[in-house]
């Protein structure tokens, strides 16, 4: 089966033998191959159709920025498109599939398209699916979607896991060919932390793919030593697999490192991909160069391939693409592969090079070999229907010849890859010496190395790369020796050819999303100039490889086209990531269950045994309500809640609120400051509501504030605006009075808090506490405050409600919580106790028309919330100058009000819109909407509370609650926003 | 303390393993008593002094810990510390109410927190997934404190003295409502290199 594999060494086990199946057929392999020089080993050399056309594409490269060999790898959950084979480690039991093929890739059905060519050119889309309007949804959306995409995507849930690491070092090195390498060995012998990130599970770079000697032993072999030598040293890590895909601000990198992906499934606890967070301190970017090819007709056949894959595949995988292969070159460089292929005993027929002079010491090495050369010849143009049979070569006497061959490598001349030098926004410049964009305005923590900076020989590589390494080591304190290796000279030369003018047949500029020459000769007949356009209208370079191999071509036929240079094109900026990157390694465990950390009350596990049901309040889980045996329907539990609470006692852990410790000689004049009402002169023992303003004039927070001694006080907050509440008091301390004698403490953690509520609160609070704490009306009234002993601990009781029933707080350390909540409990099992959760507080709180956090929502002020008498007249505070506001106070602006459906039985909902009877339901129409709704089983009825335009005048008035969602049109009066007890004398009981 | 109110473990209900070995070791350290300790606005200097006078130590300034006799003080912000007492009981905080209570405020905090002491040769490998911070031997050494966010949860670690076996210690304390998540994120995170938890540890 291994038609292809040559014999010799290369840096695979030729002992092992691995199997897998490509469209279901199955090959062997060796371990050390990638997907891409096994199926090559195999004589496969169709691998899939392209995305428009549906052309036959094969391998055109070695490395990740293959264009067309995508494969579908994996089934079931695992399985994933757009894979590029090139970087598929093989292992045992390898399955992948072709994609963008039926019935099968040899005979592709949709490959019609390409017949069709002149219809899908550049614009396509935004031409064609533009009239009649009304289609988009119906037709043209349905039919693209049916069609776009590369590859399918397992709509199944991913069954790997993934991480996050965060990593931090002097200098991150990323590549480790001979540059990075250089780099590394450099800095760390000095004693620098380094990280080296490899993209490739083989260190080494193209010493793996090339045939060099370092020293005088092979550079494979000097790679292997210098990675061995890196990794015995403590302050290096080395990273293979690991691809840095961004840079970011702060000298911070993205990199995914894919830790199981050469498996066919992840070993125990360890995770599919892990995404590194890498903060260095100094960075050397050698991250090599990219290969390009030439656009000439049909250079996307399967059997084009660029010249230093081919050398990749001969030397590393001992693997060749065909068996008569020629080249096409533009440079010294694919001469190289010319020769490594005569070592490897494959015919060469013919070598053309687009120049018309070349080193005498290149001709008179392939005549030894009887190789015909051709200088100043073209390739115009390619045959066969699913694998390369022929080229149409142009001499230079303008005579046409056919050759017979089954591989093209094609060496359109190197760019340095400096996508990651970019990412911060540095235009990259042109350089007339390599003829290829360099990095420019880099900042001081980074430097590029080796061929990433156009150092094209291994003897530059190492240089460079050695003297940037010493760099960043002395830049962060270690004194390094500067290194040097012997190595072979080379010949670089190279003079680009972007195109070849007389093309015959499809000239690829993006293979990935099928631009062709034409396209871009029709995007600037169109009048599109820049780079940046060009990309937008023919997506060229918008494929998930970013058209990394061909896109510099495109910008020179739009330089030819528009009568420029190359250079005043310009090129695209390069954005992260640098290779497609997995949102699920991005998301690492913060999915599912993990999406964000539950924070559980002290006595969570009671409520559970409890058989509690939760709702998350924020990172809080609280019990909404505890059903009994036999209540099936929650509505009839929460009623039972409140109808207990109402008529007999209850028990609802409120541990979530906010609690803030206060003291200092300047407490009493800092709270003034925060509050909007008057607060400072509460008594000792007593508590008092407070109303907490941003600096806007909105509302922030309402809570309590209780004095517990002489400069000393304790705040409540609501659940959800503790921490603004905490951040507000802080800044308003360190940063608006530093001089006031205060300090803060957030103590919502220490204490577990219980209301206990209900006409029967006090039995049940003096059946657990009467010997600690005197409990009558004149001995602790209501909103008063008393520290006690419970369970041999510092507790306190605080007479509140927000139920509006006689209620108090017991407050408790959180250690306590368990054995407070039992013994209440226990206590109160004679009066009839419940425990009640968020469900029934809600559900009490609407009933007594108290504003929570659908009421404070960030844009109503004290006014708009009924509150505005609260809000002092003499003194200054936080938000009183804007809450000044004429727009504040203006009487059109809606605010607080009952609402009572006409029909009992009718649902209110929260959200619906409020309109006149007769009003059409239009936006101008809207009077304001409902905030809170909630059956209420003490007055069996529907109730809500909402803001309504000029409130004070229309009580009693019938209005509307109109909910389109819910699809409800509901008559409601206008009433009092509080339904219960509205004299207040239940608390005080 | 009450009996009743002995605390059962907030980690009682989790797996206490995960893994094989014993990469991470994490120790709870229940029976702490903390509390907050903020100057007063210029009683900074009196308060240093009297500190220095009843627990023989400096109040650090910056983000360092320190300990003497049971008593271990960590700079959280300018001018405010937890004070952390091992095995104090309750009258740790009220005890030492009325010695500072004219230069600071000392709120009691003991139930705030959960503590978990982390030791074991991949403590900070394991911590690298969590923490975004540098815990690197030369970054992070003892007697440093840090406030960081841990998987969103606020956490405050403090390196203590390397265990005699050279592995590093590092406690990590917690708010107790966010216990058990972030228990179970440090066992996942350590599970690969074997984790095992081990109830309350004195000293």
């Amino acid at each position: 089966m291994s038609v292809n594999r040559l014999e010799g060494e290369g840096a695979i086990e030729r002992e092992r033998t691995l199997s897998f199946k490509f469209d279901g057929r199955r090959y062997s392999a060796h371990p050390g191959d990638t997907l891409a020089s096994a199926l090559l080993a195999a004589g496969v050399s169709l691998v899939g159709r392209s995305f428009k056309y549906h052309r036959p594409r094969g391998i055109l490269t070695a490395g990740s920025e293959e264009p067309n060999a995508l494969v579908e790898l994996r089934s079931g959950a695992r399985r994933e498109p757009n894979t590029r084979a090139t970087m598929i480690e093989l292992f045992d039991g390898l399955q992948a599939c072709s994609q963008n093929a039926w019935p099968s890739r040899a005979f592709d059905l949709g490959a019609v398209n390409s017949a069709l060519s002149r219809l899908f050119v550049a614009g396509f889309y935004y031409k064609t699916f533009m009239w009649p309007a009304a289609w988009w949804e119906k037709v043209y959306e349905p039919a693209i979607r049916r069609v776009a995409g590369l590859g399918r995507a397992s709509a199944e849930s991913d069954p790997d896991c993934y991480e996050k690491v965060h990593a931090f070092c002097d200098v991150l090195v990323i590549g480790s060919g001979p540059a990075g390498l250089a780099a590394a060995l450099t800095a760390a012998r000095a004693g620098a932390r380094i990280i080296v990130c490899e993209e490739d599970f083989l260190p080494g770079g193209r010493l793996n793919g090339d045939r060099h000697e370092i020293d005088g032993t092979p550079g494979s072999n000097w790679a292997r030593t210098a990675v061995a030598e890196l990794r015995a040293l403590p302050q290096v890590q080395f990273m293979t697999r690991t691809t840095v895909f961004g840079a970011y601000d702060g000298e911070t990198y993205g990199a995914i490192e894919r830790v199981s992906d050469h498996l066919a499934v992840p070993l125990a606890h360890q995770p599919r991909q892990r995404f590194w967070k890498i903060v260095a301190r100094r960075t050397v970017l050698a991250s090599g160069a990219l290969e390009r090819t030439v656009v000439f007709g049909g250079n996307d056949r399967p059997g084009v391939m660029l010249a230093a894959a081919v050398r990749t595949y001969v030397n590393r995988f001992r693997v060749t693409p065909g068996r008569r292969v020629a080249l096409f070159t533009t440079g010294d460089d694919g001469w190289k592969t010319a020769f490594d292929l005569l070592a490897a005993q494959v015919e060469v027929p013919l070598i053309i090079d687009a120049r018309t002079q070349v080193s005498a010491a290149l001709l008179q090495r392939a005549r030894g070999h009887d190789v015909q050369v051709i200088l100043g010849g073209q390739v115009l143009s390619t045959a066969g229907s699913r694998a390369l049979r022929r080229i149409e070569v142009l001499d230079r006497g303008g005579r046409v010849r056919r050759v017979r061959v089954d591989a093209l490598s094609v060496a359109g001349g190197w760019s340095p890859n400096i996508a990651l030098a970019t990412h911060l926004g540095m235009r990259p410049r042109w350089s007339e010496t390599i003829n290829a964009h360099l990095s420019a305005d880099l900042p001081a923590s980074l430097c590029v190395v080796g061929a990433a900076a156009g150092e094209f020989s291994l003897a530059g590589a190492l240089r460079s790369g050695a003297a940037a390494g010493r760099e960043a080591a002395c830049s962060v304190g270690f004194a390094a020796p500067l290194p040097s290796w012997r190595t072979d000279d080379e010949l670089i030369d190279s003079t680009p050819l972007w195109f070849v003018p007389g093309s015959r047949g499809k000239a690829f500029v993006d293979y990935q999303h099928d631009v062709t020459a034409e396209d871009v000769a029709l995007a600037v007949r169109e009048g599109y100039r820049s780079a940046e356009h060009l990309k937008r209208y023919t997506t060229l370079g918008m494929g998930t490889d970013q058209g990394k191999t061909v896109q510099l071509n495109g910008h020179a036929l739009l330089a030819a086209r528009t009568g420029r240079e190359v250079a005043e094109v310009g090129t695209i900026a390069a954005r992260p990531p640098y290779t497609p990157v997995a949102i699920g390694a991005l998301a690492a465990r913060e999915r599912g269950r993990n999406f964000r950390p539950y924070r559980f009350t002290p006595s969570h596990r009671w409520a559970e045994a409890r058989g509690a049901v939760f709702v998350d309040a924020g990172q809080w889980r609280r019990a909404q309500w505890f059903p009994l045996p036999g209540e099936t329907d929650w509505r009839s539990t929460v009623a039972r809640e409140v109808n207990t609470v109402r008529a007999a006692v209850g028990v609802c852990d409120v541990s979530t609120l906010g609690k803030i410790d206060v003291q200092g000689h300047d407490a009493a004049s800092f709270l003034e400051r925060i509050y909007a009402n008057s607060v400072s002169t509460v008594p000792v023992g007593r508590v008092r509501y407070g109303l907490m303003l941003r600096a806007d004039g909105m509302v922030l927070d309402d809570g309590t504030v209780a004095r517990l001694a002489e400069g000393h006080y304790l705040l409540s907050t609501s659940t959800a605006h503790l921490g603004q509440v905490m951040r507000h008091l802080t800044y308003a301390q360190q940063v608006l009075w530093p001089q006031l004698d205060v300090q803060l403490t957030n103590v919502t953690e220490q204490w577990a808090q219980y209301a206990i509520a209900g006409p029967l609160a006090r039995t049940l609070l003096e059946q657990v506490c009467a010997d600690a704490l005197a409990l009558s009306n004149a001995d602790l009234p209501h909103m008063a405050c008393a520290p006690l002993r419970w369970l041999g601990q510092r507790a306190r009781v605080f007479r509140i409600s927000f139920c509006g029933e006689l209620g108090y707080e017991l407050a408790v350390p959180a250690r306590c919580a368990e054995p407070t909540v039992r013994a209440l409990m226990q206590a109160g099992e004679s009066l009839g106790v419940t425990p009640y959760g968020t469900e029934a507080l809600g559900v009490m709180r609407i009933e007594k028309g108290h504003v929570a956090g659908a009421e404070i929502n960030g844009t109503t002020t004290a006014q708009d919330l009924g509150l505005g008498r609260l809000v002092s007249q003499r003194k200054e505070f936080i938000g009183r100058v804007l809450a000044g506001r004429a727009a504040l106070s203006a009487p059109d602006r809606p605010s607080l009000v009952g609402l009572k459906p006409l029909d009992p039985q009718a649902r209110l909902t929260a959200g619906a819109h409020l309109l006149g009877m007769g009003a059409p339901a239009r936006l101008q129409n809207d009077q304001g909407f409902v905030s809170s709704s909630a059956f209420s089983p003490t007055l069996g009825r529907w109730i809500g509370l909402g803001f309504l335009s000029r409130a004070r005048e229309r009580l009693g008035e019938r209005i509307r609650a109109y909910d389109p969602l819910r699809n409800l049109d509901v008559p409601v009066e206008v009433v009092q926003p509080v339904f219960y007890d509205p004299e207040g004398l239940r608390v005080k009981g | 303390m009450s009996d009743e109110c002995a605390a059962r473990s907030i980690f009682a209900a989790v797996p206490h393993t995960a893994g094989t070995g014993r990469g991470v070791i994490a120790i709870e350290r229940d029976g702490l008593a903390i509390a907050h300790l903020a100057a007063r606005a210029t009683q900074l200097a009196q308060l240093t002094e009297r500190f220095r006078e009843h627990f023989g130590m400096v109040l650090p300034d910056g983000a360092r810990r320190v300990a003497a006799h049971g008593v271990a003080v960590a700079g959280i912000a300018p001018q405010r510390w937890l004070l952390i007492g091992e095995d104090a009981g309750e009258e740790f905080v009220s005890g030492r109410l009325a010695l500072l209570e004219h230069y600071a405020a000392l709120v009691e905090l003991s139930d705030a927190y959960a503590v978990l002491r982390l030791r074991g040769a991949q403590v900070r490998a394991s911590l690298a997934k969590l923490v975004p911070i540098d815990l690197h031997d030369t970054r992070f050494r003892p007697g440093d404190v840090a406030q960081t966010v841990l998987e969103h949860m606020p956490v405050t670690l403090w390196r203590l003295e390397d265990a005699p076996t050279g592995e590093p210690m590092i406690e990590l304390a917690v708010g107790r409502s966010f216990a058990v998540s972030l228990y179970e994120a440090l066992r996942e995170s350590a599970t690969e290199f074997g984790f095992c938890f081990e109830p309350t540890a004195k000293g």
